[in-house]
């Protein structure tokens, strides 16, 4: 894998997550789909082992840098590792399916994004709830923050849709060789 | 003898237990992890920058302020600045007086507002907050520095709750997960709109606002002939918030309910505009007079 290459998609990716995001969000509600773990998706696809784990636990901690949770005392904190381990966890869970997928089918990808980032989502909220029981963390209601973090997770699998085909286009800059694939016929 | 490489696996294994241990640390061992914030923001600000300004002209939030015909508004301004002139005479006879009583010595420090120009460059959804450039090192403190619009300099956006060298992060008013000094309470003054007397001023009603969660903020039970009306302009009011937060416009009675008990109402009030489509604020920071901006 080209870890250059990787880093400027990071790049891109983070950026359009802090910044472009809120165009697709609904309402008030903080539901929007996210663009990192589209990326995460891809390189737990077809990045070696090794690599995948190592890129995802990455845009974990980038993810976890860009966010921050307010607290009672009225200033916010910046919980470094939530979302570091929970696409860690996601991307085990690709590594050890993967081989039995229809990697090249992009329902795959569409599909494997929801999963990602459904497991991406709940353990940032364990992690979250478990914290907020000893720490001064001000957190949404459990219904509402749950329901925010679906409706995200089923918009990720609609931009998925058009990220998929992107990502696929720009895979051999990356130095992912997606030739080995199952194909999808 | 070579040095055994540490394998991919151990790494791996190393930096999840790191990110283990450093999620499970309550925030006094773990706040300095934010440090990380600002580099990381600032290197993805040229790619959220402009994708915060394409996405802000794809969904323009809405201006919910009444239009005011010209001949209105040249009226208000002759109030207005009536007022102002009046209020500048009377703060040099008491300046006088005070130089007078004190040979000199000012009793009191007169606070300051330090304003700031701050675009924005991107939101954090999940946490109800938008991110704006202007850091610690233009003068932002967290929790004394709140943001007005840049379209409506009076109307509040929200208040800083984090701000790193050179990057902000603006916790929006109306998220239900606003704490200033622990209260969840917006302390609000009610005032009809247009002119606005000393009498009716002294006579304004008051009363406690907590955002409701869909953008508006809902006010506890107040007195039903306290004549809050639709449409009546709402102003904070709240010893909690920062100076340079008081008398900040916090939008327009939308709805006055009434409950059961027909002597108490609850009010709804809706921001001027969406809040989280603000594209560009105003930071505004109370300061003592004289005092330097923390480098």
């Amino acid at each position: 894998m080209n870890w250059f290459a990787f880093a400027v998609l990071l790049w891109v990716f983070a950026g359009l997550d802090v910044g472009f995001r809120e165009t697709f969000q609904l309402g008030h509600l903080a539901i929007a789909p996210a663009f990192t773990p589209l990326l995460a998706v891809f390189i737990a696809l077809w990045a070696p082992s090794a690599h995948a784990a190592g890129a995802c636990l990455l845009i974990g901690l980038v993810a976890d840098v860009t966010r921050v949770t307010p607290t009672e005392s009225g200033y916010a904190v910046t919980v470094v590792g939530a979302y570091a381990l929970g696409y860690l966890a996601a991307c085990t869970l690709v590594l050890n399916f993967r081989s039995i997928l229809l990697r090249r089918n992009p329902l795959t990808f569409v599909a494997l994004a929801v999963v990602f980032m459904a497991i991406t989502e709940v353990v940032e909220f364990m992690f979250l709830r478990v914290r907020s029981r000893y720490d001064e963390l001000v957190l949404l209601g459990v219904g509402v923050d749950l329901a925010q973090r679906g409706g995200s997770v089923v918009l990720t699998g609609l931009l998925a849709i058009v990220i998929g085909p992107i990502l696929t286009f720009i895979a051999p800059i990356v130095g992912l060789d997606l030739s080995h694939g199952t194909r999808w016929w | 003898m070579a040095r055994r490489r540490p394998t991919p696996q151990a790494l791996i294994t190393f930096a999840s237990a790191a990110c283990l241990t450093m999620v499970l640390l309550p925030s006094r061992y773990s706040g300095w992890l934010s440090v990380f914030r600002d580099p990381v923001l600032a290197l993805v600000a040229p790619v959220s920058g402009p994708a915060s300004a394409v996405a802000s002209m794809a969904r323009k939030g809405e201006d919910r302020r009444p239009a005011i015909e010209p001949d209105e508004l040249r009226r208000q301004r002759d109030f207005y600045r009536a007022e102002y002139e009046r209020a500048l005479a009377r703060i040099q006879t008491l300046e006088a007086q005070v130089t007078a009583l004190q040979s000199g010595v000012a009793p009191l420090q007169d606070y300051e507002t330090l304003l700031l120009d701050a675009p924005r460059i991107g939101s954090d959804l999940e946490g109800g907050a938008i991110l704006v450039r202007q850091g610690k090192r233009a003068g932002v403190v967290p929790d004394q520095t709140v943001a007005t619009a840049r379209q409506a300099p009076q109307h509040l956006v929200g208040i800083v709750t984090e701000a790193q060298t050179a990057i902000s992060t603006v916790l929006l008013a109306n998220d239900p997960r606003v704490r200033v000094g622990q209260h969840r309470y917006i302390g609000a003054l009610v005032l009809p709109e247009g002119e606005v007397t000393p009498e009716a001023f002294a006579m304004a009603a008051r009363c406690d606002l907590t955002a409701a969660g869909d953008g508006t903020y809902v006010s506890e039970e107040i007195a039903a002939n306290s004549g809050v009306e639709v449409g009546n302009i709402v102003h904070l009011s709240d010893d909690n918030w920062p100076v340079s937060a008081q008398m900040l416009v916090l939008g327009h009675v939308r709805q006055v309910t009434p409950l059961e008990n027909p002597l108490w109402v609850t009010v709804v009030v809706e921001p001027d505009f969406d809040l989280s489509r603000v594209r560009h604020v105003v930071l505004r920071t109370s300061r003592y007079g004289g005092e330097e901006a923390t480098p």
